[in-house]
């Protein structure tokens, strides 16, 4: 069931990557302002589709939009410290692929409280870390592991290298025998063996 | 266990989100570690108000923004404290960032002095001639090698120095806009005298002058910290009545020997101003409600306000060119 968002009673299908629908209240969608830019005004025929985003992730998203309908309007980030319980716990409960796929959904549905709120986490990682620790959090390789990930690049790029050129000789051979007469090709072969013959008796 | 994060696999609008949560010297360390963190930073538009370079035993990078500010700490290792080592800036060093009360050392990466300049007005897109601070202990780095780094400068800020390192730093920033000089370095006057009379905008004295040196000075603003006697003074205002130091737009300093009477004016055509000029005056080059003001003129029109303000034996002065 769809229709313009009138009241807070209105609920909206939202339809995951997965294809599965779920229902989210007119009121709670109204924090998105992509939902808000899109559909608002003009209403949605059927489900609303977020399929870049699976189910979980979506019916996460909406759950804090739904805890957060009753709340003082936002007015910008909070600190840490200042957030509630329920915050915290809603934070808490995800594992960190989780974690990313919710700020990517609130960062598309344009979610700005709940974009924040993760922002604030992320930036929190940060604080007081010199640049080592630094390229740790944020997982960059070092110069080292660089180096090495190089090394192995260039061992794969000259094996890969040793195959085409094989590749290219057989191919090359190849068009050669079948480019051959039969006959051609039997005195061809005798001629080799008969030059392996007479090598073996040199010695 | 410290917490690990994918943030550059993020959306570029999210990481600036976060980038914005953090603080300035968090911002400067985050550009640090590569490429890609270095042109996020520098795509915040944060841009530094100022760039102060203080030079002692070690060498500070003060950055100011609007918002915050931030300092960068180089060669502060601790060594005997009488021992000072010369220090080579073009060798790749680490840097210890300071703000408010946190110190975080940093072992990576390494940059020469002139790189983590370079890198500083890249991120904060500094153009402007930085300040430059030299105190005691800053015979460690070799002047040539810092005026190649810093370049042209704005300020340039002398005290505790023995004279040759002034010497030598006079030499090779010679052109700065603003002159903070504590102790005249030179032993002949005509030295001296070659520094008050090049066109630095400001120029502070903190060391004995004599009326010569006073005529001769070619700055717009002078502030000298020693004092005048009241004929030097006296003097100095009807040579510029004639016309000398056509530059000169304000000037402070103190005079003395006020015990025989208040003559510095004498001889000189005074004129009395209204409350509304005075008050104009006050507003404009924010002055105490206390001060004492006549006007005076010069031959050719220029007018000018001498605002004085008696303290013990001693009067304050503010000689202002007006417009």
């Amino acid at each position: 069931m769809t229709s313009p968002a009138s009241s807070s009673e209105v609920k909206y299908l939202i339809e995951s990557s997965e294809g599965n629908t779920f229902d989210v209240s007119g009121a709670a969608l109204r924090q998105s302002n992509t939902f808000n830019a899109m559909f608002l005004n003009i209403g949605a025929d059927g489900p609303i589709p977020f399929t870049d985003y699976n189910e979980a992730t979506l019916k996460k998203v909406f759950e804090y939009c739904e805890h957060s309908v009753n709340e003082e309007n936002y007015s910008g980030p909070k600190h840490q410290d200042d957030l509630s319980k329920w915050d915290l716990n809603f934070f808490n409960e995800m594992d960190q692929k989780m974690f990313i796929d919710v700020i990517n959904a609130s960062n598309f549905l344009d979610i700005e409280r709940l974009t924040s709120y993760c922002c604030e986490r992320i930036a929190r990682m940060l604080r007081g870390k010199n640049t080592q620790e630094m390229i740790k959090v944020i997982t960059l390789p070092t110069a080292e592991e660089l180096e090495a990930k190089q090394k192995v690049e260039e061992k794969k790029a000259a094996a890969a290298k040793k195959v085409a050129e094989k590749a290219a000789e057989t191919a090359e051979k190849t068009e050669t025998l079948e480019e051959l007469p039969v006959q051609q090709l039997v005195q061809t072969t005798r001629n080799k063996l008969t030059r392996k013959y007479l090598s073996f008796s040199n010695e | 266990m410290e917490p690990i994060f994918p943030i550059l696999k993020l959306p570029k609008n999210v990481i600036v989100h976060v980038l914005e949560g953090i603080d300035f010297t968090q911002l400067l360390i985050f550009s640090l570690i590569s490429l890609k963190t270095k042109q996020l930073v520098t795509s915040l538009g944060i841009e530094a108000r100022d760039v102060d370079i203080g030079i002692n035993r070690k060498i500070s990078i003060n950055v100011h923004s609007t918002k915050s500010y931030s300092s960068l700490n180089f060669y502060d290792e601790l060594s005997d404290q009488n021992e000072l080592s010369l220090v080579d800036i073009n060798i790749p060093v680490a840097a210890t960032f300071e703000y408010l009360y946190t110190r975080i050392q940093s072992p990576t990466p390494l940059l020469s002095f002139n790189n983590w300049l370079n890198h500083i007005r890249t991120i904060f897109s500094y153009t402007k001639p930085l300040n430059v601070y030299f105190r005691e202990g800053c015979e460690r780095f070799e002047v040539q090698s810092l005026k190649n780094a810093l370049g042209n400068i704005n300020t340039l800020f002398l005290t505790g120095l023995p004279d040759d390192s002034s010497r030598k730093i006079l030499k090779n920033f010679n052109a700065p806009s603003e002159l903070f000089l504590y102790r005249n370095p030179f032993e002949d006057t005509c030295h001296i005298q070659q520094i008050l009379i090049s066109n630095c905008e400001i120029l502070r004295f903190v060391d004995e002058y004599s009326l010569d040196d006073m005529l001769l000075i070619n700055s717009e603003k002078v502030k000298f910290y020693r004092s005048a006697t009241q004929k030097q003074f006296n003097q100095f205002l009807k040579h510029w009545i004639r016309g000398s130091n056509p530059r000169l737009r304000r000037m402070s300093l103190l005079i003395t020997g006020l015990v025989d009477g208040e003559v510095y004016l004498k001889g000189i055509r005074c004129m009395r101003m209204s409350k509304a000029a005075k008050r104009e005056i006050r507003r404009k080059h924010n002055l105490s409600d206390f001060l004492h003001m006549i006007q005076i003129k010069r031959k050719d029109g220029t007018a000018a306000v001498v605002a004085s303000e008696k303290s013990d034996d001693m009067h304050y002065v503010r000689f202002i060119v007006l417009h």
